[in-house]
C-alpha cells in the first residue's frame, strides 16, 4: 500500500513538473582557414540595385521620377506608357533615364521619340482591349487626360481612351 | 505519523532536488562551423541587356566580379538549457487527461459486463 503510495506521489510530481529543454546556437567572430583562396571573375546578376528613373522636368513642372529596384534575378521592368504621354502631350521627343544611386551617375537612357510614343500607345491600347490593368500615379492618369485632349488623331486617341478606361490609380507610398 | 512523514518526505525532497539540478544538467558545447567566405568586388561597370516587351522593357543588370571564396571554419557555440516549464494549464490538461482516460476505461467495463451483463443472454 505505502507503495503504491510513493508510486502516486512520484507519478503527480511528475505529471506537476514539465521539463523542458532548449538549444540553441551562437556564432562568434572566431575563425580559422582550412584551404586555399580561390579568385574567379563572373558576369554577375545585381539584386536590390536602387536606381531612379527620371525625365527631364517640362515648363509646367512635370516630370516623371521612379524610385525602382532591380529583382533577385537582376530585373528591372520599365513601362514605356509614361515617357510616352509625355512626348505625345508636350509633342517632343523625351528622354529616358536611369540614375544609378551607387555610381552616382545615369547608367542607361532611351529616347522615346514622337513615332515610337505612338507605338507604344498602340501596344498598350491593346493590352488595354485585352484587359490588363494600367496602375499609375495620380498625376500620370491627369497627364493621359491631357493626351487626350490634345491628340487629334482617331486612331491614337481610341488607343488613349482604352488605356484610360483601365487605369487604376497607384497610392503615393507604392 | 513520523515515519509516514519520513516515507512521503523523501520522495517529495528528491523530487525538489531533481528539479533544482535541471539547470546543470545545461551546458554549452564548442562546434567548428565550415563556412565559406565570400568576398565580391565590383571590376567594370554595370551591364543592361535589353527585352523589349508590350509597351515595356526588361532590364538585366549585371557586373563583372571578382569572387575571392576562402573555405574557413567558424566557431559556434551550442548551449543547451533544461528547466521546469510548469503551468496550470498544462497540468490541467494532463491530469484531466488521465483521469478521463481511466474513467471512460472504467465505464466501458462496468456498461459491458455490469450493465449489460453477456451471461444474461446466455441465461435466456
Amino acid at each position: 500500500m505505502m507503495k503504491t503510495n510513493r508510486l502516486l506521489i512520484l507519478l503527480l510530481a511528475l505529471l506537476l513538473s514539465g521539463c523542458a529543454t532548449r538549444v540553441w546556437t551562437e556564432q562568434t567572430e572566431v575563425v580559422r582557414p582550412v584551404g586555399p583562396t580561390t579568385e574567379s571573375t563572373k558576369n554577375q546578376t545585381l539584386a536590390d540595385e536602387f536606381f531612379e528613373l527620371r525625365t527631364a522636368a517640362e515648363v509646367d513642372g512635370y516630370a516623371l521620377a521612379e524610385t525602382m529596384y532591380t529583382d533577385d534575378a537582376g530585373e528591372l521592368d520599365i513601362n514605356l506608357l509614361l515617357p510616352a504621354l509625355q512626348a505625345l502631350t508636350y509633342a517632343h521627343d523625351v528622354t529616358l533615364e536611369l540614375f544609378s544611386y551607387t555610381d552616382d551617375k545615369i547608367v542607361w537612357s532611351r529616347v522615346i521619340t514622337d513615332q515610337r510614343a505612338r507605338e507604344i500607345v498602340r501596344e498598350w491600347g491593346v493590352q488595354a482591349e485585352l484587359g490588363s490593368e494600367v496602375r499609375i500615379r495620380k498625376k500620370q492618369a491627369d497627364l493621359l487626360d491631357r493626351a487626350i485632349e490634345k491628340v487629334l488623331e482617331p486612331e491614337v486617341r481610341n488607343n488613349l481612351e482604352s488605356i484610360r478606361l483601365k487605369v487604376t490609380i497607384r497610392p503615393d507610398w507604392e | 505519523m513520523k515515519l509516514g512523514i519520513i516515507r512521503l518526505g523523501l520522495p517529495l525532497a528528491f523530487y525538489a532536488c531533481a528539479i533544482l539540478t535541471l539547470p546543470s544538467c545545461g551546458g554549452t558545447e564548442e562546434v567548428w562551423e565550415p563556412q565559406v567566405e565570400v568576398e565580391e568586388t565590383p571590376l567594370g561597370p554595370m551591364r543592361f541587356q535589353e527585352t523589349p516587351g508590350p509597351g515595356k522593357v526588361k532590364l538585366t543588370v549585371t557586373q563583372e566580379t571578382q569572387t575571392r571564396e576562402t573555405p574557413i571554419e567558424r566557431l559556434t557555440l551550442v548551449h543547451e538549457e533544461s528547466y521546469a516549464d510548469f503551468d496550470w494549464d498544462s497540468f490541467g490538461l494532463v491530469f484531466w487527461s488521465v483521469v478521463g482516460g481511466i474513467a471512460s476505461i472504467g465505464l466501458y467495463f462496468l456498461f459491458a459486463f455490469v450493465i449489460f451483463d453477456p451471461s444474461d443472454d446466455e441465461n435466456k
